[in-house]
């Protein structure tokens, strides 16, 4: 175990999450927040992602299309005959 | 099956399919890799690959991309872990090898949206028991 230090503010909001989700202890709550924030970075990489499609106006399905070209390109450069 | 304990080798075209739609078959499996449910691996050959079409096809930044990059719970394997097994992989279309290697070396299956691979992992099948725990 390890300790981190934290303000009163944010211990007595994670003493109040303990109690109102039934978590065992502030370690679970720490690591539900975590998968949490790692959830919502994800979808903003996918809201960017969807973004960049239509700013180039390409579907979806041409991008999967112009992948397999550079994936084949990048095997013939990693896996030269 | 316990899955937590198995590792799972993922394809482009899945991963694309979560970026495309969060809340997609593919999307949530990157959530239960997130949760670390399951371990998911790449070869390096498909990090190239997306690091090539987000920047030549959509325009990213190299920043970015490691941004990208950085958020998908995938572990990217070097060439020489895998290369020793594509001499025994059997899907006869050579960009697809790096993929069935990784797997023969990790011996666990591949979510891939491409039906050739034998080791293919059906989607339904694994998020079912995924929500079953």
């Amino acid at each position: 175990m390890k300790s981190i230090g934290i303000s009163e503010k944010t211990h007595k909001e994670l003493v109040t999450l303990k109690l109102e989700e039934n978590n065992k202890n502030a370690d679970e709550i720490i690591r539900k927040l975590i998968i949490s924030y790692k959830k919502m970075r994800f979808m903003e990489a996918s809201l960017l992602f969807n973004q960049k499609l239509k700013e180039k106006n390409i579907s979806f399905k041409k991008l999967l299309k112009k992948s397999k070209a550079i994936r084949e390109e990048v095997a013939d450069e990693l896996f030269p005959d | 099956m316990n899955y937590s304990q198995i590792r799972i080798v993922i394809d482009t075209n899945v991963i694309y399919m979560s970026l495309y739609n969060k809340y997609s078959k593919a999307g949530k499996i990157i959530d239960f890799a997130l949760e670390n449910k399951i371990h998911l691996y790449s070869p390096e050959s498909v990090k190239e690959e997306i690091i090539r079409v987000l920047k030549r096809e959509l325009n990213y930044s190299d920043e970015l991309i490691d941004t990208i990059l950085n958020e998908l719970p995938i572990t990217w394997v070097e060439k020489d872990i895998y290369a020793m097994a594509i001499a025994q992989t059997q899907v006869k279309h050579k960009p697809d090898k790096p993929i069935e290697a990784l797997s023969l070396v990790l011996n666990c299956g591949i979510l891939s949206a491409d039906h050739h691979f034998r080791n293919r992992i059906n989607i339904d099948e694994l998020l079912n028991e995924l929500e079953k725990q």
